[in-house]
């Protein structure tokens, strides 16, 4: 029976390509963490509980949206969590010394722009593998914010800046619409045009990509940048959600970030994945913190099974690319 | 018989791919296995070397039964398969590489060092090899690393030598070293296996053939009691003519579309000068190492050149990146398709047309899918691509059909001048005679053809003009009429 599939599925690429496709797992686990939260509490039955639950991981599913792009192209950002961080607190020190907030939050951004920039610069250029690099600059940018902010909480922002988490469209937060917004326009861009493309083959083959003309150094130098400046629009939504900028804020991110790219099917070595699968992730994610707060797991304990599962998914991603090459 | 084998059979998810084959080896022979790629000679060798284990069948070594579950046990039965690109660990040395797998330990487990240099140093020795074991693989030629694979062989006491195309990665002069090997490991009674596209070796080196077609042993024939046209009969089932060099209408001008000017690049090759022409195709010679694919890497602009011009359409032109190069109107089809030419798990369709990023897309960038089909659906059927579909991934067809969608994909960024770096290497009979035609229609539509190629036949039944490149350098440029076989070596060599 198995094997009268796998021949038929062979014979129809198509089909196969629509079938054997990692995502699935993401879409299939997020049903059953749904359906076990609901016997855990009746909350999860509820939209509104669902969406309030999703808006501190907003930040984090932006930058894994990008960050899937990133690993697509065969590369990785590790130093996001840490622009985050430096971002905020280049905010907070520019809004303290009279800047204004207009001009407060462009420095942010230019500042997370220029950081991007940094590690894409160093990673074409010198050829030095990202995941070195970024693990260089993650220490480097956290220690600059450190020395910026030290150990104070830097304050004092207007009250229409503070609390975005708390504004809503209908029932649904407006970082939650940001988010989906943001995942619908990249997944478009990625599924449907050029540029898109040329991310897989250069994740699948950089050397050929180079001798078919597509710039390589180029688009990956400008994918660096790009997840500089989404770290700095997520460190300024940070500052508004916490209502202080640190230099210890989303301390370990980067990880929870990488597990909802790796969990949404992306396949660590490029070529391969998509944003719907990191879109589905966010969710399996968020209901999953969700649910273990509400089981009274401690956050202590919770990172354990945060664990397993990016080890269960990229186990489960490998053998199902595996086996959609035969 | 060293080795018998009695009804073997393979099916891969219920293809058949190789049918009852009764097949023998005596010892001190060489045998050859030819066929087109995909007529099962791989499969076979993979089955005795224990990659495979035959879903039907008997295998029998010295008389006795066997079964050949993995490559170690193939190994401990005494057969070894020397594989056409040599699998080395590079940063170890040649006497590590000899005894990989093998190495006996003093009562400490601890390496004897001393014994592994001196025994690897007998074994090269045996078969007529000047390398010092002691010397990381790396730095070593291809056709080194090749021997050291043999050596490799012989310290495990092969009786069994598999040969999967030994020599297409190497030079002539190499292919007679080689030859020379192989010659004294007969005489030692070693039983060879002998894969080759190339049948003058064929001819030059082996006692017996078996001819492939299909997944079926065709035939088993004395090598002196048959010729190569019935040869290739057996394995195609057709006559393949002999192609004569074509003269177009645009060769008669003189109109030059690129001139190469003392083109240097220090430690690759040095004082490069040539001229192309509309419509012709300039073969270039020489042995593996000679800088020719060094050149064409530079003119694509995939790297870098020292000094010297390149003046095409009448203007000194730079491309920084095949990028340019591409807008520029060049093409280059690279010589190692898995490393440049071809993006494995991708669908072919994606493949065909990764080149022609603003053909295929609109303004804004979106794809039109629906052009991307036609594009490639045009060339599968103007070049008899086999595959199932195009959304097929590229890495599932054969080498031939692979190289075929490589050209499509240049064809359709519409070169004016196409750089060809070994175009037909690891493509079967069949497959090579239709890519010669593909090449002789460019021509004669007007492209500027160069053509990079270690088959001497190749050269001399495609290129108006052959440029011969020893040691990074042009030594000698011939015209077709006056060029021979010999004549070329010559120039190549010394």
């Amino acid at each position: 029976m198995l094997k009268t599939i796998s021949i038929y599925l062979n014979e129809n690429p198509t089909l196969r390509y629509w079938i054997i496709r990692p995502e699935w797992v993401a879409v299939i686990l997020l049903i059953i963490s749904i359906i076990s939260s609901i016997q855990l509490s009746p909350f999860f039955a509820d939209l509104a509980f669902i969406m309030d639950s999703a808006t501190p991981y907003v930040e984090y599913g932006l930058i894994a949206i990008i960050l899937t792009l990133i690993i697509i192209s065969g590369e990785i950002d590790l130093s996001i969590a840490s622009m985050i961080a430096l971002t905020a607190v280049i905010f907070g020190t520019a809004y303290n010394a009279g800047l204004g907030m207009p001009i407060s939050m462009l420095i942010a951004l230019f500042s997370g722009t220029l950081c991007g920039l940094f590690n894409g610069i160093l990673v074409t250029q010198l050829q030095i593998p990202s995941i070195i690099l970024t693990i260089g600059t993650l220490t480097l940018y956290r220690g600059i914010a450190q020395s910026l902010a030290s150990d104070f909480s830097l304050g004092g922002y207007p009250s229409w800046f503070i609390g975005i988490d708390y504004r809503y469209i209908g029932i649904v937060p407006i970082p939650v619409i940001i988010f989906t917004v943001f995942a619908i326009v990249v997944g478009f861009f990625l599924s449907s045009t050029i540029y898109g493309k040329q991310l897989y083959l250069i994740g699948t083959n950089p050397q050929t990509a180079k001798y078919s003309g597509i710039k390589v150094d180029r688009i990956k130098l400008l994918l660096f940048t790009l997840s500089g400046l989404v770290c700095g629009i997520a460190g300024v939504l940070t500052t508004s959600r916490l209502a202080v900028a640190r230099f210890n804020m989303a301390t370990g991110a980067e990880l929870e970030i990488v597990l909802m790219v790796m969990l949404g099917g992306t396949y660590i070595f490029g070529g391969r994945g998509n944003i719907f699968g990191t879109f589905i992730a966010f969710w399996i994610v968020v209901i999953l913190r969700a649910g273990l707060n509400v089981a009274r797991i401690k956050i202590e304990s919770q990172l354990t099974i945060l664990g397993a599962m990016l080890i269960i998914a990229i186990i489960l991603t490998n053998y199902i690319y595996s086996k959609s090459q035969k | 018989m060293q080795l018998k084998t009695n009804n073997i059979g393979k099916t891969f998810s219920g293809v058949n791919v190789l049918r009852n084959v009764d097949f023998d080896l005596k010892p001190g022979e060489v045998h050859a296995l030819v066929g087109e790629n995909g007529a099962g000679k791989s499969t076979f060798v993979k089955i005795l070397s224990g990659v495979y284990t035959p879903t039907e069948g008997k295998i029998f070594l010295d008389e006795k039964q066997v079964n050949i579950t993995s490559p170690i046990v193939a190994q401990k039965n005494g057969v070894s398969l020397i594989h056409q690109e040599p699998q080395s660990f590079s940063h170890l040395s040649v006497a590590e590489n000899i005894f990989m797998g093998h190495m006996e330990g003093n009562n400490f487990s601890r390496v004897k060092w001393q014994d592994i240099n001196n025994k690897s140093n007998e074994i090269l020795e045996s078969i007529g090899l000047k390398i010092d074991p002691k010397i990381i693989m790396e730095g070593l030629s291809i056709a080194d690393q090749q021997m050291i694979e043999i050596a490799g062989a012989l310290s495990k006491n092969s009786k069994v030598l598999i040969m999967d195309e030994p020599t297409s990665p190497l030079t002539p002069n190499e292919v007679g070293k080689l030859f020379d090997i192989v010659n004294k490991l007969k005489s030692n009674g070693m039983a060879i296996i002998f894969i080759s596209h190339r049948l003058e070796e064929i001819r030059q080196i082996s006692d017996r053939v078996t001819i492939f077609r299909d997944g079926d042993l065709i035939t088993t024939k004395n090598i002196n009691e048959v010729s190569n046209e019935e040869i290739i009969k057996f394995m195609i089932g057709r006559n393949i003519e002999e192609i004569e060099v074509k003269e177009n209408q645009f060769i008669k001008n003189d109109e030059y579309i690129l001139n190469v000017k003392n083109l240097s690049l220090s430690k690759k090759f040095n004082d490069i000068s040539f001229n192309l022409k509309k419509g012709e195709i300039l073969g270039f010679a020489g042995l593996v190492g000679a800088g020719r694919t060094e050149v064409a890497k530079s003119i694509f602009g995939a790297e870098k050149f020292d000094k010297g011009e390149i003046i095409y359409n009448g203007e000194t032109i730079v491309n920084n990146s095949p990028n340019e190069a591409i807008n520029n109107g060049f093409a280059y089809v690279p010589e190692d398709r898995k490393q440049m030419g071809i993006f494995g798990p991708v669908a072919v369709e994606d493949n065909v047309t990764s080149a022609i990023p603003k053909e295929i897309s609109n303004s804004i960038g979106l794809i039109n899918s629906k052009t991307v089909s036609t594009m490639t659906n045009d060339y599968i059927n103007k070049f008899n691509i086999i595959l199932t579909s195009g959304r097929q991934l590229i890495e599932e067809l054969s080498g031939g059909n692979q190289q075929k969608c490589i050209i499509s994909k240049w064809l359709l960024s519409k070169p004016k001048v196409l750089i060809l770096d070994e175009p037909t290497r690891g493509v079967d009979v069949g497959v090579k005679s239709e890519m010669y035609e593909i090449i002789n229609k460019l021509a004669e539509e007007g492209t500027a053809i160069i053509l990079i190629s270690s088959e001497l036949p190749e050269i001399l039944s495609l290129s108006h003009r052959i440029i011969v490149m020893r040691e990074g350098k042009i030594t000698k440029i011939l015209k077709n009429k006056e060029a021979t076989q010999e004549k070329i070596m010559s120039y190549a060599i010394n």
